[in-house]
């Protein structure tokens, strides 16, 4: 499928993306499920056109196993993600830089280099390099939904006929309001899959500011089936406002497998910082596989 | 056309290569007489590292005769070498073919803390081979007769555990008739909570042949105690029979017979003190005599005769007991330990009579006066041709719960709250190669296994069991892989918290050969304490060498490998400890958890938090043993909170590092 699509620095400044994001709606009576969603898909849409590729620097501590076969890993990597246009998913890219403290082999910043000078051969390229750095990923679970994009396709307007919500209460975050609003994967098939081609519906909680639809924070987890090999996996992002970008970016991702035996069997804990902006340019067109 | 990447999730390989639940007998339900008899199952002991472990073979002709040697004051002889003994039998002089000076220290303090059972990490096994220090078998005859004499024997046999049990003894305490024993240990409360157990049973239903069989049996079980000498300390108020009846007659020779042959010395120990009238102790002679006559010095007393013959003594008609027990630590702490074939190769059952003299002049040397020969056996073993199921049951109705150590078995168990009421208890059975019979036919190992795991209540009812059945058929290459570390299983039972023996029995095909064990658990009602802990669980990076033919997953998870049921861990390995920690109250102050290891002289060698696990209530803790060194050790763990009342859980585990 062909996509038109190309990158170039959209220099805004944070002054602009607050006053279009940011804005705080006259008090009103409380608003109905629908609105705070609609609110949040148009917040998903700005942050598209305001970020539609970013990369930031990610520290990655993984945990696998236990006991005896308990495995520990540091991961400092470059992150980058991208909302393509047209397509229904947010791209992840890790390029493993150091693992425990070790610099990777020919590690230059590629996905860097690959995001500064976008082209077709340049997403599939940087696909390569997540591919190449997931081999430093400890566990037993193979997986690919080890990234904050994750969250944010779950929650896409483009996927929202694939998810039925509910409120399910409401908490504070700072001086803030927001609502828990839960979803859950009705459409089939799933987003994810496992590799024999079985159904994994997603499920979980949204932190969503009612008035602006901000998103704060989003916990999803994946059902598991029954039988043996089965699990639970539970991604949680945090977004925090970010001053250079103008914008709430993933602040922190938390990861956990679970198996039937309720034990996790694999965790992680990764941090972002360091946010470097990227735009596309839709008259290019890639090739997206 | 919309698309989306399709993300994925897969669990990467097959974990647990090689091992897999193998099949499982439809219910058995073994109605399983285990009785309150449990004079079994070895704690694991240290071995002393200045103290050479003697070998001695096990062979029908094989005597070992235990040898103390005295000078003019009474003072042990120590120094003498193999030369400096003459042996004799029956007046023909004999080969010495082992020697060994045994010398074992009386230790101060206590390394198995005086913890409750549900303290107590419950290990056992059938193969007593480690041990280190002095072993003593408490018997207690229940035919005391009147309330007054059974706290007699309570006082008596409290105040020897209290004072005169070293810290690497080991001791056990069974009854000849009704109540609750308690197996091997070193823990002194556990000990004293077995005396408080004793009752009186003036008429029970087998008599003196019950008590002549219960020493026969303990006698030979404790010959698997190698390179020690045993004694087994008969608490008896009054004679046991006379040796002029026949059948009294016959029942002392074959208990006699099996404590000489297992270097079983026997004490026979009088309650009541002096005795004025007969059958009445002085403080009593006010009242009708209840009880039966008191030891005699006389050569017709049962009691006396099997003291004597068996190397021990008698302890009778005085109300200085103290003296008596000193002696016996004494005679039990210092010895020679001579060992010979004999020239006499007739298996006639008779009585043939030892002596020893040293070369240097002015010694005393004391030691039994002989053995009896073995017998022709007269009952065959249990055809082979039976059924596993029907052997199983034989097993268990045999020996009245004793363990039967053809084929050697290690277990440890670990209760952990669940759901319902009940706890699930994760018992781990493990048998090491030397008792494995594999068949080696067309390429292939194959063994076969029948294990039934059954936890039985305080009257020997069964209340839970598992049968499991290891079935394996692999080629040649791998079965000798295996055979070489041994097989494992871990069993899973439900039951509702309380008190219960767990007794374990294997039988091989086609070879026939079998073994059992038995000890106690307690398993806690967790609900009802704010603060609790489960059982322990441990393993090692060494684990996984030995074939584990069924494991429980969760276990497996979180500590990576199998757990384990030997408490015996090589130096260079990491030792792994799980535990759940069950915090009931609401609004609580933070719960903190630790491991700490101590010595056998009560020093503090290591401690680690016991750190929250992957999975809900489960902390671990991980002890690098390069860290403690070779020796012995006791883990404790303990979960502790101070606010708003202090409470805290506690368990314990001895283990060895070699």
């Amino acid at each position: 499928m062909t996509l038109g699509l190309g990158i170039r620095d959209w220099g805004l400044g944070a002054a602009t993306v607050v006053a279009v994001l940011g804005g705080v709606p006259h008090a009103q009576a409380p608003p109905a499920l629908d609105d705070v969603l609609v609110r949040m898909r148009a917040y998903l849409t700005e942050y598209v056109r305001h970020l539609p590729a970013v990369i930031a620097t990610e520290q990655y501590q993984q945990r696998a196993g236990s006991g005896v076969r308990a495995l520990r890993r540091q991961l400092e990597s470059d992150y980058g993600f991208i909302q393509v246009p047209g397509d229904l998913e947010w791209l992840g890219f890790r390029q493993v830089l150091v693992v425990d403290g070790k610099p990777v082999p020919d590690s230059a910043h590629r996905l860097a280099q690959l995001f500064a000078r976008p082209s077709a051969l340049a997403i599939q390229q940087a696909r390569r390099i997540a591919e190449e750095s997931a081999r430093y990923n400890i566990g037993p679970i193979f997986r690919t939904i080890n990234d904050p994009a994750f969250v944010l396709e779950l929650l896409d307007a483009r996927n929202s006929h694939r998810m039925r919500f509910s409120k399910s209460g409401e908490t504070a975050i700072g001086e803030r309001p927001f609502w828990i609003v839960k979803f859950q994967e009705t459409g089939r098939p799933t987003i994810i899959r496992t590799r024999d081609r079985k159904d994994q519906p997603a499920q979980g909680r949204a932190w969503i500011e009612p008035a602006t639809g901000h998103i704060h924070r989003v916990e999803a987890t994946v059902q598991p089936g029954f039988g043996a090999g089965n699990f639970l996996g539970t991604l949680d992002v945090t977004f925090e406002y970010d001053a250079r970008m103008g914008f709430a970016v993933p602040s922190k991702m938390l990861e956990k497998y679970t198996n039937r035996n309720l034990v996790t069997v694999s965790s992680g804990e990764a941090t972002y910082s360091n946010y470097r902006r990227f735009t596309v340019d839709t008259e290019d067109n890639l090739q997206v596989k | 056309m919309a698309r989306y990447r399709q993300r994925e999730v897969a669990v990467e390989g097959e974990k647990g290569e090689g091992r897999g639940e193998r099949g499982s007998r439809a219910a058995m339900r073994l109605a399983i007489a285990i009785a309150a008899l449990c004079a079994a199952a070895a704690v694991v002991g240290a071995q002393d590292a200045q103290q050479p472990t003697p070998t001695f073979r096990s062979e029908a002709s094989y005597v070992q005769l235990p040898v103390r040697v005295l000078d003019a004051r009474g003072e042990f002889v120590s120094g003498l070498t193999q030369s400096d003994f003459q042996l004799l039998e029956d007046g023909r002089p004999q080969t010495i073919t082992a020697f060994s000076a045994v010398s074992i220290p009386i230790l101060p303090g206590d390394p198995a803390p005086d913890v409750p059972l549900a303290a107590v990490d419950p290990v056992a096994s059938n193969d007593a081979t480690q041990v280190d220090g002095r072993v003593y078998l408490f018997v207690l005859d229940n035919r005391a007769g009147s309330d007054s004499a059974t706290l007699k024997v309570r006082q008596v046999v409290r105040g020897f555990i209290s004072d005169r049990l070293s810290a690497n003894d080991l001791a056990a305490v069974t009854m000849t008739g009704a109540g609750r024993g308690q197996t091997f240990t070193r823990n002194r409360r556990l000990l004293r909570d077995a005396v408080d157990r004793f009752i009186s049973d003036p008429q029970p239903e087998s008599g003196v042949h019950g008590v002549l069989n219960v020493i026969a049996n303990t006698a030979e079980w404790m010959g698997s105690i190698q390179g020690r000498r045993k004694a087994l300390v008969l608490v008896t108020p009054g004679q046991i029979c006379a040796l002029s009846d026949p059948e009294c007659n016959e029942g002392l020779r074959h208990a006699l017979r099996m404590a000489v042959q297992s270097d079983v010395s026997i004490y026979t120990v009088d309650p009541r003190g002096l005795v004025a009238t007969q059958g009445a102790p002085a403080e009593e002679s006010d009242r009708p005599a209840a009880f039966s006559p008191a030891i005699t010095s006389g050569p017709l007393d049962g009691a006396r005769y099997l003291a004597d013959a068996s190397g021990g003594f008698a302890i009778a008609n005085t109300n200085n007991l103290s003296a008596g027990f000193e002696r016996i630590v004494r005679e039990n702490s210092s010895y020679y330990l001579l060992g010979y074939y004999s020239t006499n190769p007739i298996a006639d059952g008779r009585m043939r009579k030892n002596g020893v003299t040293v070369a240097r002049r002015g010694l005393q040397v004391v030691h039994r006066g002989g053995y009896v020969a073995p017998a022709v056996p007269t009952s065959a073993e249990p055809p082979v041709a039976a059924s596993v199921d029907e052997q199983l049951r034989r097993l268990a109705a045999s020996g009245l719960g004793l363990p039967v150590s053809a084929m050697p078995l290690r277990v440890a168990a670990a209760p952990f709250l669940s759901a319902g009421g009940t706890s699930r208890v994760a018992v781990v059975v493990e048998m090491p190669p030397e008792g494995l019979r594999p068949t080696d036919e067309d390429g292939r190992y194959r063994l076969n296994v029948g294990l039934a795991v059954v936890l039985a209540d305080r009257d020997g009812k069964s209340v839970a069991s598992d049968e499991p059945n290891i079935e394996l058929s692999v080629p040649s290459a791998a079965g000798h892989k295996i055979m070489a570390q041994g097989v494992r299983l871990v069993s899973r039972i439900r039951v509702p918290p309380g008190t219960y023996q767990m007794w374990v029995g294997a039988v091989q095909t086609p070879s026939g050969l079998r073994g059992s064990v038995v000890t106690e658990i307690e398993v806690p009602d967790f609900d009802r304490h704010p603060l609790a802990l489960s059982g322990i669980a441990v393993t090692t990076s060494a684990a996984t060498r030995m074939y584990t033919a069924r494991t429980d997953d969760l276990l497996d998870d979180v500590l990576g490998a199998p757990p384990v049921a030997h408490r015996e861990f090589a130096v260079d390995s990491d030792l792994w400890i799980y535990g759940e920690i069950y915090d009931h109250r609401s609004g609580a102050g933070d719960v903190t958890a630790s491991v700490t290891v101590t010595s056998t002289d009560g020093k503090l060698v290591y401690q680690t938090p016991f750190e929250p696990a992957p999975v809900q209530f489960g902390h671990l803790g991980r002890i690098p043993l390069t860290e403690l060194g070779v020796g012995s050790y006791v883990a404790t763990i303990e979960a502790r909170s101070a606010t708003p009342e202090p409470v805290s859980a506690m368990r314990t585990m001895a283990f060895r590092v070699k």
